[in-house]
């Protein structure tokens, strides 16, 4: 019994001492008393964007009602990090915390929150909910006084209704829309069930798919293009979000479009996207939590569905669709400004004699591979050529594998087609190894003389020739300095490892020394290092980041944006998305899309009979500059009248309707 | 306090769930992955019955069976097809995400105004005529969150009594004998494969009834709530060895209890210490390294001091 009582007795101290601690830490919290000012507790799920966004409209507007955190009120953040066991522990931890108020953002954080203070120990607001009455917490659907005293919030539900009515206002004659959607997600689920509705009374059939994960989304998409899918439509549901682009590749098969309810969707390719715009539901949370702390009494406040909406449009998603999709003068007008331009680029027809056979090769799905894909295949239909009838083409990828790539470039020998198209630096560079009689005509490769195409753009292997995707180096020194005028130092992080990092390093040192600008350069080599890097870059005195494209910082390309805006010091790309969705202020891109156009054109000039030899390599035509003004602002960065004017695309979110 | 004995019924309620998973990994030397599945089975099943007013006990005891039948198919997967442990798990995993979504019918069940077990437990002082709140040691703590977590403690130390009583049984000995030496046992004339069977019938039963309190505790199921369960349960069996050493089963049982215990105490200190939620997960991680090396100093202490005394006895 004794030595039973030994075995024990470490485990049972150890659990005194963690109950002990945890009560001491709970006295001091006790003795304190009667705090001065305001305790708010924010109790979040999970790091998400669109929570994210609602969390920064909720502390923004306890900033708009005179509530400076640290100052007149003391706000702590809890996030429980997609688990619910932990914000359970955690709503228990705010009810034991003396809070005079929590916030919860998410269903599952209102019900957590709700459950663990069913006693109304403390006043609960709630938002970023799609249900609120469905989630069982006390609320009436019919009655919007109806709730417990101590408990009010927003409801927001995505404008489902709304969304079909647009759908329907651009393409009169859809009839079937078909959906992929996984049943793991109350709101994708509520959503449906909205959708469902609202297609019965339009006298639309809505045909259904479900998937418990990103990767099955693409079967489950081409099932429904099977069935000859007018269109396809995604609901507030993550897990299809994050497989935008499979859908897009499955609907861009049979030429229908794709329209969601999120604003995000449109610059991945959905034809629209509309949303709640949820920083605005954060804000009207955060509003309603700041009127609680001022007195208002909870049971007197109405729980009603409130949806700000944000409407994103994307005029390129809208060409080549089988039937035809017109944007209305009220849709334009609905529609924010992160319109990506119509791009009118047609360029010759020249359609040979017989059926044409190409072979494209990838090294790795990646965006900027699968854009030169896309603008290849669009241009080819631009110009007229339709896929099985005046042309065959085989597209194949090696997943990173240099053993496969290899392997494939000896398939496209012995099979000869009429021309090889690659779409990255390795593809390029196995091709010109094992291929000598084939036309290989390259896309998405920075240095095509590095790569060993050639002794310089002119001077080249005669069966080769291409498109060189090389940031415009020169264009961007002029534009920082127009957009940042006092700018004496500029810098970039790159990667040794990389050729084509040191090489745009080299590129970007010459061209700020012509600009008379100064640049300061941190190695880096694995990703995680990305943050640490950036911060340490900026310590050295950089005024603004311009940050080259490359494979690893593609990656991390958040990690560079995080530190950016902590600091914030403007922040400058090369790529376009990253002005769209990410952190920079500007981005000033070859782009990719355009690339692949561009590989088309010399293809076709290829096929109608010029040489190879006789075609220099050349830079992307077109330059896109892609300004968001949102970004920006972080930064407190002032972008001049005349290159606004200049801009391609401008994001300015907060000036939506 | 209120954190503190949150912190401690849920620590119990999940120590359920650690007992299966010790059944399974420890008894068996299987990792049986079906635990991820039949915790949130057993949290849809209860959750729907309870919904459409069953007795709670019914309720619970269903989401026990169910959790039962969810380790029998494995384990059938496993003894009569020979199909891989792992994987036989990884199947019926996969395949319960689809049951539970069925059987809830959607993602997430609330049942926050439905009598469950726990609500029945928190209602029991104010019908034996206890006040509202009652003061311990100066602390005031509500009867209801007393009540609840004594409820756990109740069903905890039940649970591991008919254990423990089970594991020393003729039959309970066998099931431990095939998880030791399966060959032995097998001369014996026992068949092992229907010893498997069953031991994994009882540890994901357990399992789910581990997850079905949990969903009356916490007020609703939610079909992705069994993500990361398994993982849970590993990390509190191997904090309970590490704290009791290597033991008799009754005494291995206790510390998997206090393994799951001290888990969730140190993400509640992390929590009320105001720590960054970034690093969250970060901290729970550091907490089990630390509960992992800490014993194994105390073990090297005890030992070198039992050596001295060694020694000294010699010289006399």
């Amino acid at each position: 019994m004794l030595r039973l009582l030994k075995k024990l007795t470490l485990g049972v101290s150890l659990i005194v001492a963690a109950s002990a601690v945890l009560l001491i830490s709970d006295l001091g919290q006790w003795k304190k008393g009667g705090h001065s000012v305001p305790r708010v507790a924010i109790l979040n799920y999970a790091t998400r964007p669109v929570l994210e966004d609602g969390q920064r409209g909720i502390f923004d507007a306890f900033k708009d009602h005179g509530f400076i955190n640290g100052e007149d009120i003391e706000i702590k953040l809890f996030n429980a990090e997609n688990d619910l066991p932990t914000a359970n522990t955690m709503a228990s931890a705010i009810l034991g915390g003396d809070f005079d108020l929590v916030v919860s953002i998410s269903t599952p954080c209102l019900q957590a929150m709700a459950s663990a203070n069913r006693n109304g120990t403390v006043k609960h607001i709630f938002g970023l909910v799609t249900d609120p009455f469905g989630a069982g917490v006390g609320i009436s659907r019919t009655d919007p006084l109806d709730h417990p005293a101590h408990l009010a919030g927003i409801g927001t539900f995505q404008p489902v209704k709304e969304a079909f009515q647009i759908a329907r206002e651009m393409c009169p004659e859809i009839r079937k829309v078909g959906v992929v959607w996984n049943p793991a997600e109350a709101c994708s689920e509520a959503c449906t069930i909205m959708a469902r509705d609202t297609c019965k009374n339009m006298g639309i059939e809505l045909l259904e798919a479900t998937v418990d994960s990103s990767s099955g989304v693409l079967e489950a998409a081409r099932a429904l293009t099977a069935r000859d899918v007018d269109c396809i439509w995604i609901g507030g549901d993550n897990t299809v979000e994050l497989a935008i682009s499979s859908l897009i590749k499955a609907t861009s098969e049979i030429r229908v479009p794709v329209f969601a309810n999120a604003p995000s969707s449109a610059h991945n390719g959905a034809i629209f996207g509309l949303g709640a715009n949820y920083y605005e539901v954060g804000k009207i949370t955060g509003d309603l939590a700041a009127r609680t702390l001022k007195g208002l009494d909870l049971a007197t406040v109405r729980i009603e569905n409130v949806a700000p909406e944000r409407l994103a449009i994307n005029y390129e998603a809208a060409k080549g669709l089988r039937s035809t999709w017109r944007f209305t003068e009220r849709i334009k007008k609905l529609a924010e400004s992160a319109n990506i331009k119509h791009d009118a680029s047609a360029s010759p027809p020249g359609r040979p004699g017989r059926k044409l056979q190409f072979s494209f090769v990838h090294y790795v799905e990646s965006p900027t591979s699968e854009a030169t894909e896309r603008g290849f295949l669009q241009q080819l239909e631009t110009i007229g050529l339709r896929k099985g009838v005046d042309y065959d083409i085989k597209i194949r990828s090696s997943q990173r594998d240099m053993a496969t790539l290899m392997a494939i470039m000896d398939a496209v020998a012995s099979e000869k087609p009429d021309a090889l198209i690659t779409s990255s630096t390795p593809t390029l560079q196995a091709a010109l190894k094992r291929i000598t009689h084939i036309p290989i005509i390259f896309g998405g490769v920075a240095n095509p003389v590095i790569a060993g195409a050639g002794e310089s753009y002119q001077d080249h292997l005669p069966n080769t020739t291409g498109i060189s995707t090389m940031s415009a180096f020169e264009d961007m020194v002029t534009l920082l300095k127009e957009c940042v005028p006092n700018a004496k130092r500029i810098g970039t992080l790159f990667v040794p490892a990389e050729i084509n990092s040191v090489y745009y390093k080299e590129a970007l040192e010459k061209a700020a020394q012509q600009g008379g600008l100064e640049l300061m350069t941190v190695g880096v080599s694995t990703s995680t290092e990305v943050p640490d890097a950036t911060l340490s870059l900026i310590s050295k005195g950089v005024d603004v980041i311009c940050q080259i494209s490359d494979n690893l910082n593609n990656s991390a390309f958040s990690g560079i944006t995080k530190a950016a805006e902590k600091t914030r010091t403007p922040l400058f790309a090369f790529v376009s998305s990253y002005a769209m969705n990410s952190g920079a202020a500007v981005a000033l891109a070859r782009d990719y899309d355009q690339g692949g156009r561009d590989v088309a054109d010399l293809l076709i000039r290829v096929m109608n009979g010029e040489s190879p030899k006789d075609i220099p390599f050349s830079y992307v035509k077109k330059t896109r500059l892609v300004i968001n003004l949102n970004n920006a602002a972080t930064y407190n960065l002032k972008i001049p009248a005349h290159v606004l004017e200049k801009a391609d695309t401008v994001i300015n979110l907060s000036s939506s309707p | 306090m209120n954190l503190l004995l949150a912190s401690l019924t849920i620590g119990f309620i999940l120590s359920l769930l650690s007992a299966g998973v010790y059944i399974s990994f420890r008894i068996f030397h299987m990792p049986d992955i079906t635990a991820d599945g039949s915790f949130a089975l057993g949290a849809a099943v209860s959750a729907v019955l309870i919904v459409q007013e069953v007795n709670p006990v019914v309720a619970t005891s269903a989401g026990f069976a169910a959790g039962c039948v969810a380790g029998l198919v494995t384990g059938m997967l496993h003894t009569r097809f020979k199909i891989n442990n792992l994987l036989s798990g990884i199947l019926v995993m996969t395949a319960l995400y689809s049951v539970n979504l069925h059987i809830m019918g959607k993602s997430n069940v609330p049942m926050l105004y439905e009598t469950t077990l726990m609500t029945m437990a928190a209602k029991l002082p104010t019908l034996m005529g206890s006040e509202d709140v009652v003061n311990i040691l100066g602390w005031d703590i509500s009867n209801s969150d007393a009540a609840t977590f004594l409820f756990a403690i109740l069903m905890i130390v039940a649970v591991s009594v008919v254990l423990n009583r089970f594991f020393r049984t003729h039959l309970g000995t066998a099931m431990r004998a095939t998880g030791d030496n399966p060959d032995m046992i097998r001369a014996l004339g026992v068949n092992t494969g229907n010893m498997i069977t069953l031991g994994l019938c009882i540890s994901n039963g357990l399992v789910a009834l581990s997850g079905s309190l949990l969903a009356q505790y916490q007020g609703f199921a939610d079909v992705q709530m069994g993500i990361g369960m398994i993982v849970l349960g590993l990390a509190s069996v191997i904090i309970g060895e590490a704290l009791v050493g290597s033991a008799g089963i009754g005494l291995t049982l206790c510390g998997v209890i206090m393994g799951s215990l001290l888990f969730r105490l140190l993400i509640a200190i992390a929590l009320r210490w105001g720590l960054n939620p970034t690093d969250l997960k970060l901290i729970t991680a550091i907490f089990v390294l630390v509960a992992l090396i800490v014993p194994r100093f105390g073990g090297k202490l005890t030992h070198r001091k039992q050596r001295s005394s060694h020694a000294s006895d010699t010289k006399v």
